[in-house]
């Protein structure tokens, strides 16, 4: 038991990863705040970071590294712009919640 | 390339270039869109009889075979060529369009350029059809056919043209798409079997392909050519077609489209698919024989002549089909010689309720009566046409209906109960389509009865005028043709005759292949049953190695050097 | 990765679009007043430069030479150069069609043009992706770009609201294309995909693949459209202003299979394909199958023509992926065929959107199918290059369409024995179900009656386009042997 919990390996932060993932998975899933949802995608994006950098750890290749660094700073531009289409669809009609976005018909 | 071999291609090219050149003069000319329709349909009927000086009616086989590379990363070619089976019809297509577009010069008011340029392509998709020697170009042309069709309908039609429009289109599409998929199914049973990757419809016509899946190629085939033609339960949209269609597209379909579902059936299905044929024929035949008498039984009952004359065509393409799958030298040349026959009268019918049309704007048999008072030239006319419909002896329409079912009575003969495509009860398929014949003359006559005798009740009937010249020169060909078809046969037969036992022994042979998996015609052992089934395992087991080995062995797309 | 700047020289295209396109967004920081046509111009002529580049370059090659650049980042070959070449005319064909409609509908921004080059520079990197890094690069370059451009329109509540849509959808792939990545990574220690197709066959852990191609194709799913992750595709592309509808269908669609058939070409086909019976290819035929066959009955609903495009582009994104198995699987003639599919469908995609764009007017779009009755008797030029446009669609023959189709079902046949013949025959029963819808919109401009005239919106770059493309249609159909040996 102690084994599993303080002698930490690459399998803890896979599975911890996997578990961000997943929560972000849901998050976007349930919620209806668009900002809410946005930060699960980042939850999401952050779970596959973690998962590259073990994997990079473990092979111990540099690449993992690298491509972990551009997906911080691709998100940092998705999320700017993603936060300024919030911006523009809160200043039409005072709220962001994605159920009620309904003007298009389905 | 062949003596004459260009003249198919000139035949096709002819009536696109008129399309384009009508397409190219101003709006408002509508007798100069006439007079460039009329010129190009004319030059491409002259053209057409060429096609005698080169052809050799005692050869068996492709003539005038025309070549080239079309798309080579797929093995297609532009490969066109007629034999005694579709030079006749080549003919009636040029024929039957000028006489078309002069019979409806006047019907036709708004938007003439577009009309001209619709039939003109029309035709081109037609006559490339009836000589395309590859199968993918064959299916190019029966897809290009269908949207002038659909214009034709949709834009010149009657009240209900929209529904009818769509649903031509919808009926060929969903037909013709399910026949596509066969022939990929073909096209790559080929190429593995040969290695070669070809749409040339000889070079396909090599392999055999196993029963089974000859059995779904032949049914996918067989639904496409079964609606074109229309066969029994598949025959609903014909109707509503012809009802909307403006007079010019009514004569068409019914005198050149329908028949290339039997012609499908003889040129591709058929050779492509002989056991599937074979099973397939008592299916068909019996349809046949419903679809006679059927539509024999639903013309009686209309109130629009247009209807009837719809419904009699069900009727006598049902001869057609009849005929054809007999699988007797007989009943193959009386297919033949239907269509001809149908092609001729039911244009001519066609275009003569187009000439009432014009005068009293209804199709109501209850609207008309004693016609013949006021319009004798066109009743007497109207009467021979009628008549050769109907399958009066002496005129066309007598000789396709007596070989077929002559046809179809030896039938019995040449297919014994042991064959495989044995049909049922030959003897009373052929009695039941001759009370067809019966049948035909009844509606037709009655027909001509309640519009051309009894009395001059109705006082708008009155100040009908009768033929103009215009009118005139478009009926006195036809009824000269009907005539002679029905008097002289023997000629027409005779340049049949070579590519019709040629049809018959071609199937035969490949009926009688064994069973296996794919391969080239005659290069299957010929060993006792349990030996070949042996094979065909182990040819199966060879194949399937074969496909692992591809999927594993060959390294996909990519590799950087 | 490594820098070598002799590389460069093979980056052209890349380089040109992403120059210009930085260069016009500092430009519109500068420019006074509302006539933004010298920003066309420029934009206009640094995609045809872009375009002319992937030619030249693309005549340097052998058929089926590889050459990787910037140590295997990139990879030059003829199917990069002729996709990337594709890309930039679709993207000058879009900055045509917009400034009629920009100025019909109040949305001139001149940074439209610059965000739309840099978007196109994403979609070459992908042509030319080599790497999982530069494919996850070019899908957000692009896919970010797009975003800006879907909400342009910013007084428009349909257009915020489609491209929140669009938006929170492509993050949520985004998500799901990363973390599939990453597993991929795990397995084989590698992201460079020409490795990864050694690696992988070996991996000590088969289960990484699976799970890693799963998330992959879900990814791509959401990228190209595919049935079940569809759902933000009819909203987007009705929202979105038209031209900007035209390059999402047309170029987006093109360059996310651009993507797939890199990534599950390359990294993912052949050997790896064992994991199951199909591999990935076993979700994603099935996916194919549902997806051709619910986009077109989907579409027989809609009244709005946009909506139907969409569901007709959700339809051939099926078809797309029947294509990308085949591929997978190992068909020699997958690549020509998806790439000819590509060229087909994107000209035809741009014609019937141009001919939108065309006839909605200010204050009146005429987006539903009753508006565009008797348009065939006003405008017969543009009735006519919306049928050939309809009918490629719909794959009749003799148009670039029917051919596409044929292809990649022919493609989808090589593979398996032929045991794929049932999804060709759902993709070709499809086809009539799609003529149905689609003669729904030729009956109207044809068959009916006009309620009141016309008022298009004329402009001389958008009858370029509404000429253009349904010419490049046919003659794709009339002559696809030239086409289909670009790449074969």
């Amino acid at each position: 038991m102690s084994d599993i919990l303080f002698n930490v390996g690459y399998g803890h932060f896979l599975v911890l990863a996997a578990v961000l993932f997943l929560i972000g998975t849901a998050g976007v899933m349930i919620r209806r705040n668009a900002l809410i949802i946005l930060m699960s995608v980042e939850l999401m994006l952050n779970a596959a970071n973690m998962t590259l950098l073990t994997f990079a750890r473990m092979w111990g290749d540099l690449s993992g590294h690298t491509f972990a660094l551009i997906v911080i700073a691709v998100a940092a531009a998705e999320a700017a712009v993603g936060l300024a289409i919030v911006v523009a669809v809160f200043r039409g009609r005072r709220n962001v919640d994605v159920d009620r976005l309904t003007t298009l018909r389905h | 390339m062949q003596p004459g071999a260009f003249v198919l291609p000139l035949l096709i090219a002819l009536p696109l270039l008129g399309a384009i050149l009508v397409m190219c003069t101003p709006k408002t000319e509508s007798s100069l869109h006439r007079g460039v329709g009329m010129t190009f349909t004319v030059i491409t009927f002259i053209v057409s009889l060429l096609v005698f000086r080169y052809f050799n009616a005692k050869a068996e086989g492709f003539q005038l075979v025309f070549d080239v590379e079309w798309i080579p990363g797929l093995g297609a070619r532009f490969k066109t060529g007629i034999d005694g089976i579709s030079i006749f019809l080549v003919i009636l297509t040029t024929f039957l369009m000028p006489i078309t577009l002069l019979g409806t010069s006047k019907s036709i008011e708004k938007h003439t350029r577009e009309f001209m340029a619709a039939m003109l392509v029309l035709e081109a998709g037609m006559l490339g059809a009836f000589v395309s020697l590859d199968i993918f170009l064959f299916y190019t042309f029966w897809e290009v056919m269908l949207i002038p069709m659909y214009l034709l309908i949709g834009i010149w039609g009657g009240q209900r043209r929209l529904y009818a429009s769509i649903k031509f289109v919808i009926y060929t599409m969903l037909g013709s798409l399910l026949m596509l998929v066969a022939i990929f199914y073909v096209y790559i049973q080929h190429a593995n079997v040969t290695g070669v990757y070809t749409t040339d419809l000889e070079q396909l016509l090599t392999v055999a392909l196993p029963h089974n899946a000859q059995f779904w190629c032949f049914g996918a085939f067989a639904l496409a050519f079964s609606i074109k033609i229309p066969l029994f339960p598949l025959h609903t949209w014909l109707p509503d077609a012809h009802v909307e269609a403006p007079t010019a597209g009514s004569v068409i379909l019914a005198g050149v489209m329908l028949k290339f579902g039997i012609f499908g059936f003889l040129r591709f299905a058929m050779p492509l698919f002989p056991n599937g044929a074979a099973v397939w024929a008592p299916v068909i035949a019996i349809l046949a024989v419903i679809g006679i008498i059927y539509g024999a039984l639903v013309a009686f009952a209309q109130d629009d002549v247009k209807k009837i004359v719809a419904y009699s065509s069900v009727s006598h393409m049902g001869f057609c089909a009849l005929g054809l799958f007999a699988l007797t030298p007989y009943g193959i040349s009386g297919s033949i010689f239907a269509m001809l026959s149908h092609g001729l009268t039911t244009g001519g019918l066609f275009l003569g309720i187009g000439v009432l049309y014009e005068r009293r704007h209804t199709r109501r048999l209850a609207e008309y009566g004693g016609v013949w008072k006021v319009m004798p030239v066109f009743s007497a006319l109207y009467l021979i046409i009628v008549m050769g419909s109907a399958g009066l002896p002496a005129l066309s329409g007598f000789i396709g209906e007596f070989l077929t079912i002559f046809g179809t009575f030896n039938a019995g003969d040449t297919f014994p109960a042991s064959h495989p495509n044995y049909l049922p009860s030959p003897r009373l398929l052929g009695a039941l389509a001759a009370t067809g014949v019966i049948f035909g003359a009844v509606y037709l006559l009655y027909m001509f009865q309640k519009v051309f005798f009894g009395k001059l009740d109705k006082a708008r009937n009155g100040g009908l005028k009768d033929l103009s010249g215009r009118e005139l020169a478009t009926f006195l060909p036809l009824v000269a043709l009907i005539f002679a078809l029905g008097l002289f046969p023997r000629p027409v037969l005779q340049v049949m005759e070579p590519s019709v036992q040629k049809f018959i022994k071609d199937y035969h042979r490949r009926v009688a292949e064994p069973d296996g998996p794919s391969h080239v015609y005659g290069t299957l052992p010929q060993a006792d049953k349990t030996a070949d089934a042996m094979q065909n395992k182990l040819d199966a087991a060879a194949k399937g190695a074969q496909a692992v080995q591809n999927t594993l062995g060959t390294p996909p797309a990519g590799g950087a050097q | 990765m490594s820098f070598n700047p002799a590389d460069l020289g093979w980056l052209v295209p890349f380089l040109i679009l992403a120059i210009v396109g930085m260069l016009l967004v500092l430009a519109e920081a500068f420019y006074k007043g509302t006539d933004r046509t010298a920003l066309v111009g420029l934009t206009v002529a640094g995609s045809l430069a872009s375009a002319i580049a992937s030619i030249v370059l693309y005549r340097q090659l052998e058929p089926g030479q590889q050459i990787a650049l910037m140590g295997e980042a990139l990879i030059a070959d003829r199917t990069g150069y002729v996709l990337s070449a594709l890309f930039a005319v679709v993207t000058a064909m879009t900055a045509l069609m917009s400034p009629a409609h920009q100025r019909e509908h109040d949305w001139q921004m001149g940074e439209y043009y610059g965000v739309l080059l840099l978007s196109a520079s994403g979609m070459v990197m992908l042509a030319h992706a080599g790497n999982l890094v530069t494919v996850f690069l070019g899908i957000e370059t692009m896919s970010i770009g797009v975003y800006v451009m879907c909400a342009m329109r910013r007084r428009s509540r349909r257009g915020n609201e489609a491209a929140m849509k669009y938006f929170l959808i492509g993050a949520f792939a985004t998500g799901f294309l990363m973390y599939g990545m990453a597993l991929i990574y795990g397995a084989a220690g590698t992201t460079s995909l020409v490795k990864l197709q050694a690696l992988l066959p070996q991996t000590q852990n088969p289960g990484l693949v699976v799970a890693g191609a799963f998330l992959l194709v879900v990814a791509f799913g959401f990228k190209v459209a595919a049935v079940p992750f569809h759902m933000w595709a009819p909203d987007a592309y009705e929202g979105a202003p038209t031209p900007v509808t035209a390059f999402m269908a047309a170029a987006v669609k093109a360059a996310a299979v651009a993507a797939m058939i890199r990534v599950f070409g390359i990294a993912l086909g052949g050997e790896i394909i064992p994991y199951g019976t199909l591999g990935w290819a076993s979700p994603m035929v099935v996916i194919a199958a549902i997806t051709i066959t619910l986009g077109n009955i989907s579409a027989v609903r809609q009244d709005n023509i946009k909506r139907m495009l969409a569901y007709s582009s959700i339809s051939h994104a099926g078809v797309l992926l029947v294509g990308i198995c085949a591929l997978g699987l190992g068909s020699k003639t997958a690549n020509s065929g998806l790439v000819y599919y590509l060229i087909a469908y994107s000209f035809t995609t741009m014609g019937a959107f141009a001919v939108v764009s065309y006839v909605g007017s200010r204050g009146r779009e005429r987006l539903l199918i009753d508006d565009w009755a008797g348009l065939g008797n006003q405008f017969p030029g543009a009735a006519l290059a919306m049928t050939i446009c309809l009918l490629s669609f719909g794959g009749v023959p003799p148009t670039g369409g029917f051919f596409g189709k044929f292809y990649v079902f022919k493609a989808a046949m090589e593979v398996y024995d032929g045991q794929l013949l049932w999804l060709v025959a759902i993709g070709v029963v499809n086809s009539a179900i799609s003529i149905y819808y689609y003669l729904r919109i030729v009956t109207a401009m044809y068959f009916r009656e006009a309620n009141q005239p016309f008022a298009p919106n004329r402009s001389g770059g958008l009858l370029f386009v509404i000429v253009v493309c349904p010419l490049i249609v046919l003659e794709l159909g009339l002559m696809p042997g030239w086409w289909l040996r670009l790449v074969g």
